[in-house]
């Protein structure tokens, strides 16, 4: 018989061994021994082979969003497996009787929200309840907690809000903006015949875009006092401005269309200081609106649009570097990014997201969004975005938020499980 | 079919297919990069394994010998192991002090198939067990000081049953 044991084998096997087990086997491995423990806790070397989606929060832009920066990597990797498998409590608000297509924007410390001529503001906090978990709930910000952007005709499109200034597109053609801290407030009058689809502002809050549903793409300049936008130029692009995004590390306007007319040009590039397009980037032979952008880095930026593709574009070459397909072969209306490896989709279907690890070719997960009575919508995700705990989405009747930081129960909502046939 | 000679670490002398012996990354290489002429009735010696264990690899070799080579480990996806099949199974119905030999003679061998199938057995072994039993059963020796285990246990809490 054999006196071989453990002790016999080297961190290099021991590890090999430990890529077999799952991460609740491996927390528990770690109280056998030392050796284990201390192999287990250096889990760069054990968790290599695990691609951690969310939880990475090394970026300044994705911290500026995250509700709590999450202090242990045992912690990290239990949320990640939450979001991997589909571990969470959803909560359904505000519900409306009306459809309307909402629009959010998420901070650290609040979340703002629209629905029709609103801009709602909710502070986010942890309420402690049974005293067992801390329920995470919003709560109205300022006694008016929201922003009347002005006639209940009108709805607001898009916003956004940088540097204590809210600026938001409008349904009649119009542009708003507000300074959070005196409360004054300025329009851009409306145009006959279009609605605004988009805005975007410089991280100052100096320059403001917007996308216009007749070609147009404006550019002003915000000034504060008094609060004031003047017009600095007017592109047409000859198709429909759908979205906006500024780059924060140039001074750079991304504007993604319907691609349509001559050239067929899906993303334009517009330096807001020379006033001149330097860059188009095409989608190829078939036409297909870009329905949402968002900037990772100088050179970089995701698109997704109609044709149920998720790219990323490489500016330094001009070329789509990466393609990701919908399984589903849905429109994709809205992403968000998390400056390391994951990025999320809002379909156009079902209430149905979708997050991506962009190291592979493959969903890490969906995620259906569900009305208050527990039932699927039918509802598209008009806007989405998460940190390293929550994800919520913007749904015709609802705002849903799901809370990723519970313990498993059981109750996995593996759905991409069912992509293996799809495939 | 030629043969080329294996010597384990305690001097037995295992003739054997070269088809077989190729199982063994290491082997192979050895053949091809040092030119050993397969005509010749040159010895191979492996100084780390036994002849018991080398015996063990060879039965295991052979069974495995038509395999198509193991695919690359996929980083982003999560190993099985319930994927044994029964002859394997079978094989490694071993006490675990030859399991361990096992583990270490695939390492040193390069034989990946042999490896991984080793490998998935103890981490079977450890799966689902409490941290007491994974001791006993392996003859581990608990060197956690109180604090320390408390510490760990502690960081724990989110896997251990509502």
């Amino acid at each position: 018989m054999s006196e071989c044991c453990f002790d016999d084998l080297s961190t290099e096997l021991l590890i090999y061994i430990f890529s077999f087990l799952d991460i609740r086997t491996l927390s528990r491995l770690r109280l056998a021994c030392k050796r284990f423990r201390n192999i287990i806790n250096s889990w760069d070397n054990v968790l290599i082979k695990s691609t951690t989606v969310v939880t990475n929060q090394n970026s300044e832009k994705f911290l500026a969003r995250c509700f709590s920066k999450i202090p242990t990597k045992l912690e990290k990797l239990r949320l990640q497996h939450n979001w991997r498998y589909g571990i969470y409590e959803e909560k359904s608000l505000f519900y409306a009787r009306k459809k309307y297509m909402p629009w959010l924007r998420l901070h650290n410390d609040c979340l703002w929200f629209s629905r029709g001529s609103k801009i709602f503001n909710y502070r986010r906090e942890r309420e402690n309840i049974i005293c067992t978990k801390p329920n995470y709930v919003l709560t109205p910000q300022y006694r008016q907690s929201c922003v009347n952007v002005g006639f209940s005709s009108v709805d607001v499109t898009k916003f956004t809000v940088k540097d204590n200034i809210l600026a938001g597109g409008l349904s009649d053609g119009g542009v708003y903006v507000q300074n959070l801290i005196d409360k004054s407030d300025f329009y851009i009058d409306k145009e006959e015949n279009t609605y605004t689809c988009s805005v975007d502002m410089s991280p100052d809050g100096l320059i403001v875009a917007s996308g216009m549903r007749n070609d147009c793409f404006k550019i002003f300049s915000l000034h504060r006092d008094p609060l004031e936008l003047t017009l600095l130029h007017t592109q047409d692009l000859g198709q429909r401005a759908w979205c906006v995004s500024y780059c924060e590390d140039r001074p750079l306007f991304a504007c993604g269309t319907s691609a349509g007319g001559d050239g067929r040009k899906s993303i334009w590039l517009f330096d807001t200081e020379r006033y001149t397009e330097i860059m188009s980037l095409k989608l190829g032979h078939f036409i297909s609106a870009t329905l949402d952008i968002k900037w990772d880095g100088p050179n970089g930026l995701w698109s997704c649009g109609n044709d149920s593709h998720l790219r990323r574009w490489d500016l330094r070459t001009g070329n789509c570097e990466q393609k990701f397909h919908d399984a589903f072969g849905a429109g994709l209306y809205c992403l968000d990014f998390d400056y390391c490896n994951s990025v999320m989709v809002g379909t156009h279907l079902h209430g149905r997201t979708a997050l991506w690890d962009i190291r592979t070719k493959r969903c890490v997960q969906l995620y259906f969004m569900r009305t208050c009575k527990g039932a699927t919508y039918n509802s598209p995700v008009y806007c989405l975005s998460f940190d390293s705990e929550y994800l919520f989405a913007a749904v015709d009747q609802n705002l849903n938020i799901m809370d990723f930081t519970g313990y498993d129960n059981g109750q996995a909502r593996d759905y991409v499980k069912m992509l293996c046939w799809v495939d | 079919m030629p043969q080329i000679k294996l010597q384990s670490s305690d001097g037995e002398v295992f003739p054997i297919d070269v088809d077989v012996a190729k199982c063994s990354v290491t082997i192979k290489t050895m053949l091809e990069d040092l030119g050993m002429d397969e005509e010749e009735e040159e010895v191979v010696p492996l100084p780390n394994v036994n002849s018991a264990i080398l015996r063990k690899v060879l039965h295991w070799a052979t069974f495995h010998k038509d395999d198509p080579p193991p695919p690359e480990d996929d980083e982003n996806k999560e190993k099985r192991t319930d994927d044994i099949s029964s002859w394997d199974a079978d094989f490694l119905k071993v006490d675990q002090g030859t399991l361990f030999e096992l583990i270490l003679a695939a390492n040193y061998l390069d034989i990946k198939g042999l490896l991984d199938v080793t490998c998935k057995t103890v981490a079977n072994m450890i799966k689902g067990k409490a941290p007491e039993e994974i001791r006993k059963t392996f003859n581990i020796k608990n060197d956690f000081t109180a604090s320390e285990e408390d510490q760990v246990r502690k960081e724990n809490e989110w896997c251990e049953e509502k």
